[in-house]
């Protein structure tokens, strides 16, 4: 199928089902052209769509089979009109607090030891950044937000750990994430963040969405203690 | 009505079709296993849809109240107060009597549909239980049926019981199959070799099996090393890890993954797949995605065929 506007490739994914690579220099760039197509999608909403899933530089889109085919489908979305509209201006900030060397969750020596950045920097470089949440995956509310400062980007474990603590806030590559429960899991931990993200059976169970944004700051272990009796910081 | 669990070797638990728009916040989709069994334990149930049990091993349970049921999915001995019963039947059963599943084969995957539906607590809109998401269940947790548990079920519709489902409906499930293959996603990335060794080679089902993927053990197919975001799984999805050897990602299978998939299993034979059990084995055949739909929307028709009669 051939490439359109903001989309580099198309491709099958199932008979049911187009995944839709974004064209674009930067991650940032790839991202946005999602979120734009994707927008565009959730606002259309034809009949005999089912499912979207975005991610990084990838849009899903999966469709009612009995309805249509993938080439109307194709054809659907190559003619859809897409703002190019480069500001997200319904974005939500997200500002979570994180105790920073928390015991159950403190690799910020491997860190250190690894980038060779001393630990009280490694925490003050983690804050510094406002992150985009470029994909929600892998588990519920679990949040990949990017870009980690290049100079925190470190590989994953060598052996990856059977239970990573809720709330455990991570770093991999360039990307950092909070874990929404206990998981197995090979990502560097810096700390714990007391705000739930996923909170299984209420309305609204999670709280980050594709295209959000996030800043992290520093609170002390009583204050992760007292969370959320302490008025929160904004 | 209610029906009290009294065995349960393995485990069961509730599925309806799943979950729907919630995979961009990080929910699987969930839903049968063998979405054909399911769907048809349904038909023979009189309804579309309704939450029904999947079981893995033996089960026995007593029914409370008369009801209407039907049990589906692949070979088990059935008895109603020990007097046996044919698979794929709408059973009438009465107050106080007692059945009993035995599966020809362990791990296989059966259904027990009611009509009405069992009435199990729904989450994210569906009553599917997963357990690592803790959702779902009696107690809407993520546990799996308990033995002792009882559940009721909701007032049967008006739908007309349909009669005998005809032989040609009947899935004839094998212990070797051979699954049609949609190619999709990083298809580009193996070469007509490696494409030639996967569909030339026979498979077998390791025993890491579960709802979240199917790893399966053969010829390993390469890969270029190149790098790959993470991306929507599609369900069926066959993903080609660093080692080479498939892994099919069924219901329960997470949202996103960063492993190349050569394309998905088409789903006309998603359900022949989903009985396999460790040690079978398997081959794949090139489907495309036009004629794999056009299977599957004829299975569809004739469904709906039977069921207008």
């Amino acid at each position: 199928m051939q490439a359109f506007g903001p989309v580099r490739r198309v491709e099958i994914a199932g008979e049911d089902g187009l995944i839709f690579y974004a064209a674009g220099a930067s991650l940032a760039e790839l991202n946005q052209q999602i979120a734009l197509l994707h927008q565009a999608l959730s606002e259309s909403r034809p009949d005999w769509l089912l499912e979207l899933v975005p991610s990084y530089d990838s849009l899903m889109l999966v469709f009612d089979m009995t309805e249509v085919d993938y080439h109307r489908v194709y054809q659907y979305v190559a003619t859809l009109p897409v703002s190019t509209a480069t500001t997200h201006s319904s974005s939500t900030l997200h500002r979570l607090p994180v105790w920073y060397g928390a015991p159950e969750a403190n690799d910020l020596a491997l860190v250190s030891q690894a980038t060779g950045i001393p630990e009280a920097d490694i925490i003050q470089r983690h804050q510094a950044q406002t992150y985009t949440v470029y994909a929600v995956g892998f588990a519920p509310g679990f949040a990949y937000l990017g870009e980690l400062d290049a100079g925190l980007a470190t590989p994953r474990l060598a052996n990856p750990r059977k239970a990573v603590p809720k709330g455990a806030v991570a770093i991999a590559d360039r990307q950092t994430a909070v874990y929404p429960d206990v998981s197995p899991g090979g990502w560097h931990l810096l700390g714990l963040c007391p705000v739930a993200l996923y909170t299984p059976g209420c309305d609204k169970p999670v709280l980050m969405q594709a295209g959000d944004q996030v800043e992290f700051y520093a609170i002390s272990e009583a204050q992760y203690h007292a969370w959320p009796a302490e008025p929160e910081d904004n | 009505m209610a029906v009290q669990f009294t065995r349960i070797d393995l485990t069961a638990y509730p599925v309806d079709e799943g979950r729907r728009g919630q995979l961009h916040q990080g929910f699987c989709q969930s839903g049968p296993l063998d979405p054909y069994a399911f769907m048809l334990a349904n038909a023979l149930c009189g309804q579309q849809s309704g939450t029904a049990i999947e079981f893995i091993g033996a089960l026995e349970c007593e029914f409370q109240h008369p009801a209407l049921i039907s049990i589906t999915g692949a070979a088990a001995e059935i008895t109603l107060d020990g007097q046996l019963q044919l698979p794929w039947q709408s059973l009438r059963v009465e107050r106080g009597q007692r059945l009993v599943v035995q599966p020809a084969r362990l791990g296989s995957k059966h259904y027990l549909a009611i009509a009405g539906g069992f009435d199990f607590p729904t989450a994210t809109g569906s009553a599917c239980l997963v357990r690592r998401e803790k959702q779902g269940g009696l107690h809407g947790d993520g546990t799996p049926l308990q033995v002792g548990d009882i559940i009721r079920s909701l007032p049967p519709g008006n739908g007309a019981i349909p009669g005998e489902l005809p032989v040609w409906l009947m899935p004839d499930y094998q212990e070797a199959v051979n699954i049609g293959l949609v190619h999709g996603y990083q298809h580009q990335w193996l070469s007509s070799l490696q494409w030639q060794r996967l569909y030339s080679s026979e498979y077998t089902l390791t025993p890491q099996v579960d709802r979240m993927g199917y790893r399966l053990t053969g010829t390993a197919i390469s890969l270029p090393e190149q790098a790959l975001y993470s991306e929507a799984i599609a369900l069926g999805a066959m993903q080609i890890p660093p080692d080479g050897q498939p892994i099919v990602m069924m219901a329960d299978r997470q949202t996103l993954g960063g492993y190349p998939k050569a394309g998905t299993v088409a789903r006309c034979d998603l359900n022949h797949f989903a009985q396999c059990i460790p040690g079978d084995k398997i081959t794949f055949y090139q489907l495309d995605a036009d004629e794999a739909r056009a299977r599957w929307l004829l299975k569809l028709s004739a469904i709906k065929r039977w069921l207008s009669h």
